[in-house]
């Protein structure tokens, strides 16, 4: 059972990297615009330009 | 109806056609009158074809068939872009939804040319200043609202038009507040030249203001990313905190003695870590708001919850911070004499209570989140009355002895200022005409919809629009005794009357809290001296138990998931009170113009009086009325016309003419019209329809025919109203359970308003009235004890609308309206009101029943919770369930069965 105090202290990294990682989604606009990279995927491969939307 | 098919007869009309394919769109789920043969469909917008309407669109070498030149532009424009995919894109071929408005609405604004120069303020950096966020890497950044903007598809049309003018633009949309940010990398490339793309695609794009509502949306959306991390935090936290204490409680439940001391006590400080987080991080905002309630000396609903988190918090940290071994191993023994059936399923965690504080943050934070979103949205639609005016204008100012042409808002225009106004262009500020002459349509202000001749020395009204002529403008005062600023005052003044409601739920909640607070009191007394020990716990447990969620949530759940229902259906409320109201509604009133009719003009009746024929007659009018501004004129926008006209003059007032295929015709009012053919006048008889208005056409020796024009009423206004009638008010007493009482209020003239009372059963009409006695009228009605909702639309109903109890305004009028209504009928449709109605009933019943079972769970959980049966844990798991079951009642109303409401 000793092996708990390594693996929930991982755990909580895991968790602390999770909860990181979805801060830096918001922050980055990945929940901005929920409508347009939908219909990006319909376009012509020749017209995509870089989505870059922020 | 013609019986001829309007596309066949005009082919041979249309030149220049390679392949001329005749194609009806069918759409299947679109119903088409019954009593006439299957209506086409604009190919563009999904609307039927006017009776007139004959137009057509040359797409990928097919012809389609077109309602519209706006739409024609507009498929044009899509078409020669290569864009042709759009049209299988759209994802709803739901001609209610899908932009139908755009298609109305683009015919009058589309028109003009000099569309580019409408935005040529953006470029220059001084004007547009304003309007975009000049960053410090070049790049621009501009937010449009775009009106139009409905769906998806929208977006993806937009954002493609765009990516034509650059590859470096980047695009968002959001289409809940209809609002477009465009972020313009390329220095070489104009704002102007993006916004006109925009226009012609058919939306009406107008620029926000960087300061005003931007920072408020972006306001709402740090808020809403706050909120959001806020809950992702409590969630993970929770599921950490709860596999914890699942060990202990799997330890014990399965028949071993514990966990291993130095284990538990591991465990239980990993639990605070993790609690600790959460209940600072994630619940900060429950401790801010009841510090910031108990400084205003005020019980709010975040006490009682800040309580019991910190109430489960802050013992517990206690227990593991003090010896744990020893303290929690007693706990259990005590635990064991006194409650001997709970101990195998608490056990050691049953005092330490972090799950119970990190499962209260989290559902808490969600229940207020998703109210949250219900507000947000709601409140991004609102915009003020300066958005009727051009952002800037460019006047010429008297400064010492000489004028200087001075680029200025509106708003800072000063007595004195002068501004030359063309064709189309909106008076920015109350003044006088000192030259020139032209006729004006001041609709949004008076209500009125005819337009007004007016010459040097009369007043103009800001907002009102120049229909034809070119005049020069005196302002006669400052902004803030501009009509436009005083019937903005006239409504805030209005407004101030709603608040007491507000405050007198509030009082009730505040009671609540007080009742619990006071009870948890008693109850702590009364266990001191049976079982001193057991206080602490039995408290929590009441607290938990008592806290008034899923009473907090009953009302607030019921009233987003209706928000959300009839948002949905094109019905969007802006207050949060209007569902009640919809059900205390005793007396409906209506305006005339633009509610209970179209508020344009269309064909109501040709009549020959020539051998030519109707066709003939109707597109040589509509090639003559193309050159004329007169607001009848745009009845004949749909008609399409392959002829040009020459020579062409207008009569300001009078009518138009011009030379067509060789010989003079002359369309307009029946005494302009024969006043060169006296003798013609006999054989015409008397316009007996005074309700409607008539155009003639002549050429150079008779009469050719007489077309009536009427304002069509709504198809939706008869089958609302009289459904209307059916409707039984909650507040009967003055009417003794007969339904609602129905009024007709306009400023039109007493025989038209007559006609459309008698043609929609409406009894009590009075014509003729000026805001003022319209909101005399309601006053009138509402000092009889009568609840009083009015549908209307335009500027000048605005205070009317403010006086009510229950306000509806129309989408297609003005901005104000929109602001300050209750409730916004997106589509334009008088069946989406049955849609509110049913909906406001149903919302009622379901806030009934959760109120209901919210008391009944706490009646149940009071004694139980007092009497120590109930632990915290449970009490918490009761809450939860309690208040998962009070949103999952109130989602119900999304699924309502509300009658179809397709007609339009």
């Amino acid at each position: 059972m000793e092996i708990i105090y390594l693996l929930i202290p991982l755990s909580l990294v895991l968790l602390g990297v999770a909860i990181w990682a979805f801060f830096w989604a918001i922050k980055s606009g990945q929940f901005d615009d929920l409508d347009s990279p939908a219909l990006s995927i319909l376009d012509d491969p020749e017209k995509r330009h870089d989505e870059s939307l922020r | 109806m013609q019986s001829a098919d309007p596309y066949i007869e005009k082919q041979d009309l249309i030149q220049d056609i390679k392949k001329p394919v005749i194609r009806r769109v069918s759409i299947d789920g679109i119903k088409t009158d019954a009593t006439s043969k299957p209506q086409a469909l604009c190919f563009h917008c999904l609307e039927p074809i006017p009776k007139y309407g004959n137009l057509s669109a040359e797409l990928d070498g097919q012809l389609e068939p077109m309602c519209c030149i706006g739409c024609k532009a507009a498929a044009e424009f899509i078409s020669q872009r290569g864009l042709m995919r759009f049209y299988q894109h759209r994802d709803r071929l739901d001609k209610e939804d899908f932009f139908a408005d755009v298609a109305n609405d683009i015919g009058d604004s589309r028109a003009s040319n000099d569309a580019v120069s409408e935005w040529q303020f953006l470029d220059s950096p001084t004007s547009a200043s304003a309007y975009v966020d000049q960053r410090p890497d070049g790049k621009r950044e501009i937010t449009l609202l775009v009106d139009g903007l409905y769906c998806s598809s929208c977006t993806w049309l937009i954002e493609r038009a765009l990516n034509g003018l650059s590859n470096s633009i980047e695009f968002q949309a959001d289409v809940d507040s209809r609002r477009v940010r465009v972020l313009v990398v390329d220095p070489l490339l104009t704002l102007s030249s993006i916004v006109n793309t925009i226009a012609q695609l058919g939306y009406q794009p107008s620029p926000c203001k960087v300061g005003d509502f931007l920072s408020i949306q972006q306001l709402a959306k740090q808020q809403s990313n706050k909120a959001v991390k806020r809950i992702v935090v409590a969630g993970f936290g929770m599921m950490q905190v709860m596999s914890y204490a699942t060990a202990g409680y799997f330890a014990n439940t399965a028949g071993l003695a514990s966990m291993h001391p130095e284990q538990e006590r591991f465990f239980l400080l990993v639990s605070m870590l993790v609690a600790t987080v959460v209940v600072f991080y994630s619940g900060k905002p429950f401790f801010d708001n009841a510090l910031s309630d108990l400084s205003n000396r005020h019980l709010g609903m975040d006490v009682p919850v800040s309580l019991a988190i910190a109430g489960a918090y802050f013992p517990s940290v206690y227990i593991v911070l003090s010896d744990t071994i020893v303290l929690s191993d007693t706990i259990v023994l005590s635990d064991t004499i006194v409650l001997s059936d709970t101990i195998v399923l608490s056990g050691t965690g049953s005092h330490v209570y972090f799950d119970s504080a990190v499962m209260f943050v989290f559902f808490l934070s969600l229940g207020r989140y998703i109210e949250m979103r219900a507000r947000h949205k709601l409140s991004g639609s609102g915009r003020d009355v300066q958005a009727l005016l051009p952002s800037s204008i460019e006047v010429q100012r008297t400064q010492g002895s000489q004028v200087v042409p001075t680029l200025i808002k509106p708003i800072d225009v000063v007595s004195g200022d002068q501004i030359q106004l063309r064709q189309g262009a909106i008076v920015p500020f109350d003044a006088r005409i000192t030259g020139g002459a032209g006729q004006f349509d001041e609709s949004l202000l008076t209500g009125e919809a005819l337009a007004i001749n007016k010459c040097v020395a009369s007043s103009v009204l800001a907002g009102s629009k120049l229909l034809s002529g070119t005049v020069v403008l005196e302002s006669t005062g400052c902004w803030s005794t501009s009509s436009i600023a005083k019937v903005q005052n006239a409504i805030n003044s209005a407004e101030r009357s709603s608040l007491q409601e507000q405050q007198g739920s509030r009082l009730l909640g505040r009671y609540f809290v007080l009742a619990v607070l006071l009870l948890t009191i008693v109850v702590a007394i009364v266990w001191s001296f049976i079982a001193p020990e057991r206080v602490f716990e039995v408290c929590l447990a009441m607290l938990i138990a008592m806290c008034p969620c899923a009473f907090a949530l009953a009302s607030p759940v019921g009233r987003s998931a209706a928000t959300h229902s009839l948002r949905r259906k094109g019905v969007l409320l802006t207050n949060n009170t209007a569902l009640n109201s919809v059900l205390n509604v005793t007396r409906w009133c209506f305006d005339k113009t633009g509610t209970l009719t179209r508020g344009r003009p269309s064909i109501y009746k040709v009549s020959l009086l020539s051998t030519v024929s109707e066709d003939k007659c109707l597109e040589i009018i509509a090639c003559l009325e193309k050159g004329s501004d007169h607001v009848l004129s745009t009845a004949f926008n749909d008609i399409y016309t392959g002829l040009t006209a020459t020579n062409f003059s207008q009569e300001i007032g009078q009518g138009v003419s011009a030379t067509v295929d060789g010989s003079v015709y002359r369309v307009g009012k029946r005494s302009w019209i024969l006043e060169p053919l006296p003798q013609k006048a006999q054989g015409l008889g008397l316009n007996t329809m005074s309700t409607r208005s008539e155009l003639l056409l002549a050429d150079a020796n008779e009469v050719l025919a007489i077309v009536q024009l009427e304002d069509e009423t709504r198809p939706s206004a008869s089958a609302f109203l009289s459904s209307l009638k059916s409707v039984k008010s909650s507040q009967n007493s003055s009417h003794d359970g007969q339904g609602v009482a129905l009024s007709l209020l306009s400023g039109d003239h007493l025989a038209s308003v007559e006609s459309l009372a008698k043609e929609l059963a409406i009894s009590d009409f009075e014509a003729g009235l000026l805001p003022s006695d319209k909101v005399g009228q309601i006053r009138h009605h509402q000092d009889l004890g009568e609840v009083v909702a009015m549908v209307g639309d335009g500027i000048n109903d605005a205070p009317v609308l403010a006086a009510a109890d229950l306000s509806i305004a129309m989408a297609s009028g003005s901005e104000l309206a929109l602001n300050n209504a209750d409730v916004v009928l997106l589509s334009g449709n008088l069946n989406n009101l049955r849609s509110l109605i049913a909906t406001a009933q149903k919302t009622s019943m379901i806030t009934k029943q959760n109120l209901a079972w919210a008391l009944v769970y706490n009646a149940i959980a009071l004694p139980l919770a007092a009497t120590g049966v109930l632990t915290p844990w449970i009490a918490a798991l009761g809450m939860s369930l309690s208040s998962v079951l009070v949103v999952l009642n109130a989602l119900r109303i999304n699924y309502s069965e509300i009658p179809n409401t397709t007609q339009h």
